[in-house]
C-alpha cells in the first residue's frame, strides 16, 4: 500500500511568489514524510491551476526534494511541441536522479483546449500521435516520425532520461472502459470517482492484466484520489476543509461559469465539503477518522495507492503542514502495518 | 561596469545528470560571488546545448540562488507555443521573486529550426509576431491577438510576471543594423565576435538611442561575451582552456558537420584556444592577465557588461569553480564603480 499527493496548484488567494514557495515547502514535507509521489495537474487559463507550465514547478520540486517521486498528472500532450516535451521529460528525470513519473493525457477540458488554440475534436488524434512520438523520442538516438499531425526527420535526440526505457507511465481515468490500455501497457492509474467506480476500474484493470498473463507481483499502482484534511480533532479538520473546499470549488468552476456550462463531473463535486463527505468523495477528520476512512475505502475498492489532495483552496500553509505531519505520523504507519506485505 | 556569465550547457563528456549537478554548483558560486546575470543559451538537437528546454534548467537555477539574475539568452520564440511561453516566464519570475531576464530571439540556426520543424524562412516574421504577442500576453488581463501566425481571442491571462510590465528584455546581435530595435525599446544587448565589429554595434546602439532622446546615463546593459579561464598562472589557465575548448568546439560545429554544412564562423571561433586568443576573442590567464584583457576589451568596445563563458567543454568543475572565485575576488573588484 503506497500513499501519494495530488495538487492542482489552485489559487490560494495569496501572492503567487509566496504561493509557489509554500507549495515547495509542502513538497519538502511530503518528501520527509515518505510519500511515494507528488502528482501535479496541468491547467491553462483558469485559477484552478496556477502551475500552468508544470515542468517549471516540477523542476523546482526536484531541487527541493531528495526521495519523493514526482510528475504531471497529467501532461496534456496535444498542448506541447513533441520535441520540447521529450526534452523536458529527459531533463527532469536527469535533474532528479531518476524520480520523474510521466503522466500522459489528452486534456479533458474543452474550454482549456479552446483557449490554448486547439480544436477539441482533433485532440484525441493528436494525443495518440504525440504519445507514440514521446515513446519513440525518449528511446531513440535519432527520431523520424511521419504522422497526420507531426513530421520529424532524423532529429538527433541528445537528451536521454535516466530511467530506461522511459520514466514510469501514469494515466488518469473515470471509467472502467479506459483501463484496458493502461493495463496492457503497465501504466499506473489514478481514478477519479466514487467508490463503485473505483472498484469497477480496479476490477477491470486487474482482469485485463490477468487475461494478458501479467504477473500480479508486478502490478502497477492503481490509485484513488481524494480531498483529505487531517487535524487534531474532527471539528478542526471539518472547519479547515469547509473553507478550503469552497475556494477550491470556486476555482474549479471558474472556467465553466465563464462559458455558462457545467463540469462533466459536477455530481462528484457538490457545493459543500459536508456533502462531499456524504457521497464518500473526501474526508476531513482526526488521524483516527482519516485512517479508518482510508482503510474502508481501500478494502472496498482494492486500490494499492491512495492519493490525497492535501493542499487546496485557501487552506493555510500551516494547516496543510499540520495535516501532512499527522498523516505521516499517525495515518500512514497504521495503514501500512495493517497492509504489510505477506 | 557589470559582470555576467553565459552558458551553452554544452556536452562535458560526462553523464548528463552530473553535468546539471555541476552547473548548479557553479551557479551557486556565481550567486555567492556577486555576478549580475546568468545567461543560458537555447539549442536543440545538438550537444552544444543540453538545456534544450532552458526554462526547466532555469527553474532549478532559481532554487539554488538568491540574488543572481538569470534568463535565456535567448528564448527562440518561434519554437514555443506563445501561451506556454508566457506561462513559463510568469512562473519563473514569480518563483525567483523577480530575477528573471527575458532574452528573445528568432533562432539563427537553420539546422536546429529544421530539426524542430520550424520553417526558417518564415521564422523571422513569426518571431516579430510572437514578440508582440508576448508583450501583450504578459500584461493584458484578457488576450486578443489577430496575426498571420497567431490568433487568440478573449484568453484569460491568469498568470502575471512579478516585474511589471514585464521582465527586462535582452537581445543578441552581431550586426549594427540589428541594434535599431533594441535601442529604441530599452533592450539590453549582448554581442560577440571581434572587437571592432562589436564597437560598430555598440556605437550604432547608442546613436540610435540618441535619436530617441535617450541619454547615455540611462543606457541598458551593452555586453560582450567571451570564453574566459582564470587560474593562478597563465600556463595553468591556458592548459585548462586548450583542453576544454577542443570539446566545446567539437560540440559547436557538431550539427553543421552532421549535415556537411559550414556556419562560416571559423574566423570567430577557430580550431584551437591559442588561435582564439590570437584574434582576441577569449582569454585564459592569471587574474592579472585577465584584468588587463578585460580593461582593453572594454576600452575597445565601449561595453558596460562583460559576460564570461566560465565553464565550457569538458572543463573539470573544480577548475571552473576556481576560475569563478579568482575572477570574482581578483578581477571584478578592479572595475567596481567604473
Amino acid at each position: 500500500m503506497k500513499f501519494g499527493v495530488f495538487d492542482h496548484l489552485d489559487d490560494n488567494k495569496i501572492p503567487l511568489g509566496q504561493f509557489y514557495e509554500n507549495r515547495l515547502k509542502l513538497a519538502e514535507a511530503y518528501d520527509r514524510a515518505g510519500f511515494h509521489a507528488y502528482h501535479i495537474a496541468e491547467h491553462h487559463s483558469t485559477p484552478l491551476g496556477m502551475g500552468a507550465s508544470p515542468g517549471i514547478f516540477m523542476s523546482a520540486v526536484a531541487q527541493r526534494t531528495k526521495n519523493i517521486k514526482f510528475g504531471p498528472l497529467v501532461y496534456l500532450l496535444p498542448f506541447y511541441h513533441p520535441i520540447r516535451l521529450i526534452e523536458e521529460v529527459a531533463m527532469l528525470d536527469q535533474m532528479s536522479n531518476g524520480r520523474f513519473q510521466l503522466g500522459v493525457g489528452r486534456g479533458v477540458s474543452p474550454f482549456e483546449t479552446k483557449f490554448y488554440g486547439l480544436d477539441f475534436a482533433q485532440t484525441q488524434g493528436i494525443y495518440h500521435e504525440a504519445f507514440q512520438l514521446l515513446m519513440k523520442g525518449l528511446t531513440s538516438e535519432e527520431l523520424t516520425f511521419e504522422g497526420k499531425y507531426f513530421n520529424f526527420q532524423k532529429v538527433p535526440m541528445l537528451l536521454r532520461p535516466i530511467q530506461k526505457p522511459h520514466p514510469p507511465l501514469w494515466y488518469g481515468t473515470t471509467i472502467p472502459e479506459n483501463t484496458p490500455w493502461p493495463a496492457a501497457n503497465d501504466v499506473n492509474i489514478v481514478i477519479i470517482g466514487l467508490r463503485n467506480t473505483i472498484e469497477a476500474c480496479v476490477a477491470r484493470y486487474t482482469e485485463e492484466r490477468s487475461r494478458l498473463g501479467k504477473d500480479p507481483k508486478t502490478m502497477p499502482l492503481m490509485g484513488a484520489s481524494k480531498h483529505v484534511v487531517v487535524a487534531d480533532t474532527d471539528a478542526e479538520a471539518m472547519k479547515i476543509a469547509r473553507r478550503g473546499y469552497a475556494t477550491w470549488r470556486d476555482s474549479f468552476n471558474w472556467l465553466f461559469r465563464r462559458f455558462n456550462a457545467e463540469p462533466r463531473i459536477a455530481d462528484l463535486l457538490p457545493p459543500t465539503f459536508d456533502e462531499l463527505m456524504k457521497i464518500g468523495n473526501g474526508v476531513a477528520g482526526s488521524p483516527e477518522t482519516v485512517r479508518d476512512w482510508i482503510k474502508a475505502e481501500v478494502e472496498a475498492t482494492g486500490i494499492n495507492y491512495f492519493v490525497s489532495w492535501l493542499a487546496f483552496g485557501d487552506i493555510a500553509y500551516e494547516e496543510s503542514l499540520r495535516s501532512v505531519e499527522l498523516y505521516s505520523q499517525k495515518v500512514i504507519p497504521a495503514l501500512t502495518r495493517q497492509h504489510a506485505p505477506a | 561596469m557589470k559582470f555576467g556569465v553565459f552558458d551553452h550547457l554544452d556536452d562535458a563528456g560526462i553523464a548528463q545528470e552530473q553535468l546539471f549537478d555541476n552547473r548548479l554548483r557553479l551557479v551557486e558560486a556565481y550567486d555567492r560571488t556577486g555576478f549580475y546575470g546568468y545567461h543560458v543559451a537555447e539549442h536543440h538537437a545538438t550537444p552544444l546545448g543540453l538545456a534544450a528546454s532552458p526554462g526547466i534548467y532555469l527553474s532549478a537555477v532559481a532554487q539554488h540562488t538568491k540574488q543572481l539574475r538569470f534568463g535565456p539568452m535567448v528564448y527562440l520564440l518561434p519554437f514555443y507555443h506563445p501561451i506556454r511561453l508566457i506561462e513559463e516566464i510568469c512562473m519563473l519570475d514569480r518563483m525567483s521573486h523577480g530575477r528573471f531576464q527575458l532574452g528573445v530571439g528568432r533562432g539563427v540556426s537553420q539546422l536546429e529550426s529544421a530539426a524542430y520543424d520550424v520553417d526558417f524562412q518564415k521564422s523571422g516574421k513569426q518571431y516579430h509576431e510572437g514578440f508582440q504577442l508576448l508583450m501583450k500576453g504578459l500584461s493584458d488581463e484578457v488576450l486578443n491577438f489577430d496575426g498571420e501566425y497567431y490568433r487568440f481571442k478573449d484568453i484569460p491571462m491568469i498568470l502575471k510576471p512579478l516585474q511589471k510590465p514585464h521582465p527586462p528584455l535582452w537581445y543578441g546581435l552581431v550586426f549594427p543594423d540589428q541594434a535599431t530595435w533594441p535601442a529604441a525599446n530599452d533592450v539590453n544587448i549582448i554581442t560577440l565576435g571581434m572587437s571592432d565589429g562589436i564597437r560598430a554595434v555598440v556605437d550604432r546602439y547608442h546613436a540610435e538611442r540618441a535619436k530617441h532622446g535617450k541619454d547615455r546615463s540611462t543606457s541598458p546593459l551593452v555586453g560582450v561575451t567571451r570564453h574566459v579561464v582564470v587560474a593562478k598562472t597563465d600556463d595553468e589557465a591556458m592548459k585548462i582552456a586548450r583542453r576544454a575548448y577542443v570539446k566545446w568546439e567539437n560540440s559547436f560545429y557538431w550539427l553543421w558537420e552532421r549535415h556537411k554544412a559550414d556556419p562560416h564562423i571559423r574566423h570567430i571561433y577557430p580550431g584551437t584556444f591559442d588561435e582564439l586568443v590570437k584574434i582576441g576573442n577569449g582569454v585564459a590567464g592569471s587574474p592579472e592577465t585577465v584584468r588587463k584583457y578585460i580593461a582593453q576589451e572594454t576600452e575597445k568596445t565601449d561595453t558596460n557588461y562583460f559576460v564570461s563563458w566560465l565553464c565550457f567543454g569538458d572543463m573539470a568543475v573544480e577548475d571552473a569553480l576556481t576560475s569563478t572565485e579568482l575572477f570574482a575576488r581578483e578581477v571584478m573588484p578592479t572595475f567596481a564603480g567604473k
